[in-house]
């Protein structure tokens, strides 16, 4: 015997639930542009694009695409070479698969260009794109993880 | 009903897809069942999305010691003191009160058989006003002030944008004369300071860096640390630099203040 109505019943709690997961996680937004190179220590490279790039506060938080993982980098000491903000990583932490984990983190440097017009960086000839961050990190294990993109937002 | 199924289940098959938030290596829009992308160029030890760093959360975060407050030196409570200093400006007994080593200023406090001298303010050019029992030192506003003569009649933070800067652990002087990490020796030695049996060494000011638009501002060359005579700063996170003196800046031991990059007199 059939019982439609439980079965609707069923079906539009399950769409429901789901729907309120997707809000409340929120996929990355469409203009995403950032990209991150993890380097291991072994020689492996993953590339991941259109990651999501917020600054809120004194972090930077950095989002994969698919939503599943994100790092958390704090920041310090940031002064400004001429319109271009310097800023040393003090420490990286990843959310990921319902964890918080804090990565060995070793020493790393973020160059961030809030304005309008690209900076270059002093004594290079590489360019910060308007609105964009640079961010390079090692571990203690020798990993090294470099961020660029277009911030998502900014949160100061 | 049946139609907000419908409008559910395509909000949730398009969901992935909208986001136009792929990884390299896959092509556009394409749907993973298990809701996560390969990044390009490995796969991933543990099959989930997110970030392959598994390698790197070994381990607990390190614990730093504590940091005393901006300026301190090991042992001091206070902002400001030396080694050995429980409280600001009073100096127990008294037996040479307030120079600092390389101190051009003179202490004229004999203090024979004084006890409980009373130092009101720490500092320089201690003035010996009396030389009986219970000698109560009034400093005469020793602590000189050296007004930066960029952003001196600016408001904290001014040199960065109005941004305030704070120390990084893990870099020598937190970070304020360059990105020199504690340990890393490949940073040229600059001298260094001999205080209370412990030597600070002083490293090169890097390039646009904080430390090097405070010496800009005061027109102050670093040279190493070392011999008598020179301005000897002292700023954060136990670091300290030296420079020959100038028109703006008298031989003599200073605390830099990285809020607004002023000197007082030490």
């Amino acid at each position: 015997m059939k019982f439609p109505l439980i079965g609707a019943g069923r079906t539009l709690t399950a769409a429901l639930l789901a729907l309120v997961t997707w809000f409340a996680i929120g996929p990355a937004p469409a203009g995403a542009t950032g990209t991150v190179t993890v380097r291991q220590s072994d020689g492996h490279v993953d590339v991941y694009q259109n990651v999501q790039l917020k600054i809120i506060h004194d972090a930077l938080f950095v989002t994969t695409a698919d939503g599943e993982g994100t790092l958390v980098i704090h920041r310090a000491a940031c002064s400004y070479q001429g319109d271009l903000m310097v800023c040393f990583a003090t420490s990286a932490t990843l959310v990921q698969s319902g964890k918080t984990s804090p990565l060995d983190f070793k020493r790393g440097t973020a160059y961030v260009n809030e304005s309008d017009a690209p900076l270059q960086l002093t004594l290079s000839t590489t360019k910060v794109p308007a609105h964009s961050i640079m961010l390079t990190f090692t571990t203690d294990r020798g990993t090294y993880v470099g961020i660029t993109g277009r911030f998502d937002q900014v949160v100061k | 009903m049946k139609y907000l199924c419908v409008l559910a289940a395509i909000l949730i098959a398009v969901a992935p897809a909208a986001s136009s938030a792929q990884r390299a290596g896959r092509g556009g829009g394409g749907a993973r069942p298990s809701g996560g992308a390969r990044p390009s160029g490995g796969s991933r030890p543990s099959g989930g999305g997110g970030f392959n760093l598994s390698k790197d959360t070994g381990r607990a975060p390190t614990t730093r010691p504590s940091q005393p407050g901006n300026g301190n030196r090991p042992g001091n409570a206070n902002n400001g003191n030396r080694p050995g200093n429980a409280n600001n400006g009073n100096r127990p007994g008294n037996a040479n009160n307030g120079n600092r080593p390389g101190n051009a200023n003179n202490n004229n406090n004999i203090n024979n058989g004084n006890r409980n001298n009373n130092n009101i303010n720490n500092g320089n050019r201690n003035t010996n006003i009396n030389n009986v029992n219970r000698n109560t030192n009034i400093n005469v506003h020793g602590n000189t002030i050296v007004r930066n003569p960029v952003y001196g009649g600016g408001a904290a933070w001014g040199w960065n944008h109005g941004v305030a800067w704070r120390p990084a652990y893990g870099y020598w002087g937190g970070g304020f004369w360059g990105a020199m990490a504690i340990g890393v020796t490949s940073a040229a030695v600059f001298g260094s300071i001999a205080y209370n049996n412990r030597t600070y060494t002083s490293y090169q000011v890097q390039a646009s860096s904080p430390g090097a638009t405070f010496l800009s501002n005061y027109q102050l060359t670093q040279v190493q640390c070392g011999p008598a005579g020179l301005v000897v700063v002292y700023g954060p996170e136990n670091s300290v630099i030296c420079a020959n003196p100038n028109n703006l800046v008298a031989a003599g031991n200073y605390q830099l203040s990285t809020d607004t990059l002023t000197l007082t007199s030490m």
